[in-house]
């Protein structure tokens, strides 16, 4: 069985955000809701600044808090290693949401995709409604469902329990790539077996040296960063002014 | 006096009523007519929950006094103990129940339980606790303090009384993720704590009914509220002691958590309880009684709400994008019914009790 993992090149990521926007597609994911995120970070005073940028998802934890402290099973670990989660099981005590110690969980505060589900005309006479467009296509609850998130996992989730990043498990039991790997204009993202030595996977975290998210609290994330981009540069001196 | 109970129980109902509405809407709507959001998650139905739990734990250990330990002066006062504790504990059932956004899902509880989680052990040991008072006051209304299921019951509320606070704390306490709650600290404070609510709301209960009786101040449950005064004096102690030690570890270091941490300035409010009590005159006075009962129950509370929002006020990993460095709460009106359908239901229990049931001293 392999244990999945995903290498995140930070030389190569630009920031397009191309993996959050797949991601909502892909998972139809809804408004307030990052399956796939960022976090930003502005250092430095002007005109010395610098701009980071660190995609996030959640961390597929080998030892996940959010998996322990649940109490019905609802968030559990697949034999692979992914960390899933059961909206039927799940009864909306955001116990880990509160665990989660990289903020990747969310909860559906109201009903989902509430935008879409209005009647009213954008602009009277000119516009349709946001529900005549989700009718026009024949989706269910956003005009860009995609029935195939179906196949593992409620394809929308309800209002009342919590919803994360399940590395397209849907995909990935068919052989195919997490969506966010897949619509990375630059590959930053690469995806595989963490337990095979020849993947691409262990390859880069063999040839770079990676770090995690706050690894010192002993999680065990699965999601590992190389590399960085930096193409300043400075002169050579001995630290006088 | 017939038009002023019919008035409290009219009062009673309009809050039960306003409460249910809440609960429509919660369940129609969903959770964001609370004022939650992705950080700041648990909010004033936790911070209710918490206080009506670690309360109904106290008046359970008290409880135990008597029932247990054989503790002769408050034998007399043992239904009413447990009767409040029955109340208190459906009031923080109540409060998690709306807390909840899935109540429909609750079944996997018991179809799929985790049991290394402290929500499932304190969910466990609290269905305990209500089930054991039930059975204990069953019994002890049937007159029977001495069969076996009348001890069991008696020993059962002892062991749940005394386990649920710790897990209770354990649910905050094992959150790597958040260095305010991380620790063995918070399972114990909510031990002690649970022995100054219980404590609190035996004295403001048995002082509030007797004064509406116009009862005199003597007898034994003069003695009785005189001596829970002692006891809480002691257990205020402890529990000031124990923020003392609190604030002064944390502002030793230097984790930006804990510059947002408790305001634990609130607990200086408990000094007051703890002083009025120190005196005899005024721990035999019901008005003493009553406001040191209210004054400690009225900051524990601020005390509990204080320390769940230090912990979730600074936002984690990518939900600090667009959001201020330290964020702040308000409660939504909806949240505010929500702690007034639990109080409500509390004290129609409390209410219908003293009416119609036998909870008046008894020779033993």
């Amino acid at each position: 069985m392999p244990r999945y993992a995903m290498v995140i090149d930070l030389q190569r990521c630009v920031g397009c955000g191309a993996c959050s926007i797949a991601c909502r597609n892909e998972n139809n994911v809804s408004e307030g809701v990052y399956w796939s995120n960022k976090i930003t970070e502005t250092a430095g005073t002007f005109p010395n600044v610098r701009y980071h940028y660190i995609p996030t998802l959640c961390n597929h934890c080998q030892n996940a808090p959010c998996v322990r402290g649940c109490p019905t099973r609802a968030m559990h670990k697949l034999p692979n290693g992914i960390t899933m989660h059961d909206p039927d099981k799940c009864i909306g005590c955001k116990y880990c949401m509160f665990n989660c110690p990289y903020g990747v969980i969310y909860f559906n505060w109201g009903k989902p995709h509430k935008f879409w589900r209005e009647e009213q005309e954008l602009i009277k006479g000119c516009t349709s409604s946001p529900a005549a467009e989700v009718k026009a296509v024949d989706g269910k609850g956003t005009p860009y469902y995609n029935p195939a998130r179906a196949e593992t996992y409620a394809a929308i989730r309800p209002k009342g329990v919590v919803e994360k990043c399940t590395f397209c498990d849907h995909r990935v039991k068919k052989g195919d790539l997490p969506y966010c790997v897949e619509a990375c204009p630059a590959n930053a993202r690469i995806f595989g077996d963490i337990q095979n030595p020849n993947s691409e996977v262990s390859r880069l975290l063999g040839k770079y040296r990676p770090f995690r998210l706050r690894e010192n609290i002993g999680t065990e994330p699965h999601v590992f960063y190389i590399r960085g981009f930096n193409s300043a540069r400075y002169g050579s001196t001995k630290g006088a002014a | 006096m017939k038009a002023r109970y019919i008035a409290w129980l009219g009062l009673l109902g309009a809050a039960i009523l306003a409460g249910l509405f809440t609960a429509f809407r919660l369940f129609t709507e969903g959770h964001e007519i609370f004022n939650a959001n992705d950080v700041v998650i648990w909010t004033l139905p936790i911070g209710a929950y918490v206080f009506f739990a670690l309360t109904s734990s106290g008046l359970g250990l008290l409880s135990a006094l008597p029932l247990l330990f054989g503790d002769k002066l408050y034998q007399s006062a043992a239904k009413r103990i447990v009767m409040l504790g029955i109340a208190t504990l459906l009031a923080a059932f109540i409060s998690i129940g709306l807390e909840l956004g899935s109540l429909n899902h609750i079944l996997y509880i018991f179809l799929s339980p985790n049991f290394a989680s402290p929500i499932q052990i304190m969910g466990f040991i609290y269905s305990a606790e209500l089930v054991c008072l039930l059975v204990k006051f069953w019994r002890m209304m049937a007159g029977d303090l001495d069969s076996w299921l009348s001890k069991l019951a008696g020993l059962g509320s002892f062991v749940t009384a005394l386990f649920g606070p710790l897990v209770l704390g354990s649910v905050f306490g094992i959150t790597e993720a958040r260095p305010t709650f991380f620790g063995s600290f918070l399972p114990i404070l909510s031990l002690v704590i649970a022995v100054v609510s219980g404590l609190a709301a035996f004295l403001l209960y048995s002082a509030v009914v007797h004064l509406l009786r116009g009862q005199s101040g003597q007898g034994v449950a003069q003695e009785q509220t005189a001596d829970a005064g002692k006891k809480l004096v002691f257990s205020l102690f402890i529990t000031l002691l124990f923020y003392l030690l609190w604030a002064v570890y944390r502002a030793g270091t230097s984790l930006p958590e804990f510059a947002t941490d408790a305001n634990f300035s609130l607990a200086l409010i408990l000094l007051a309880p703890f002083l009025m009590m120190l005196v005899p005159s005024l721990r035999a006075a019901r008005w003493g009684q009553v406001v040191a009962g209210v004054v400690t129950l009225g900051s524990i509370f601020a005390l509990h709400m204080s320390v769940i929002l230090a912990g979730q006020v600074r936002p984690m990993g990518p939900k600090a994008e667009g959001m201020p460095a330290v964020l702040s709460y308000t409660p939504s009106l909806w949240e505010y019914l929500v702690l007034v359908l639990s109080l409500a239901v509390l004290l129609l229990v409390a209410t219908l009790a003293e009416r119609y049931l036998r909870l008046e001293p008894q020779t033993s």
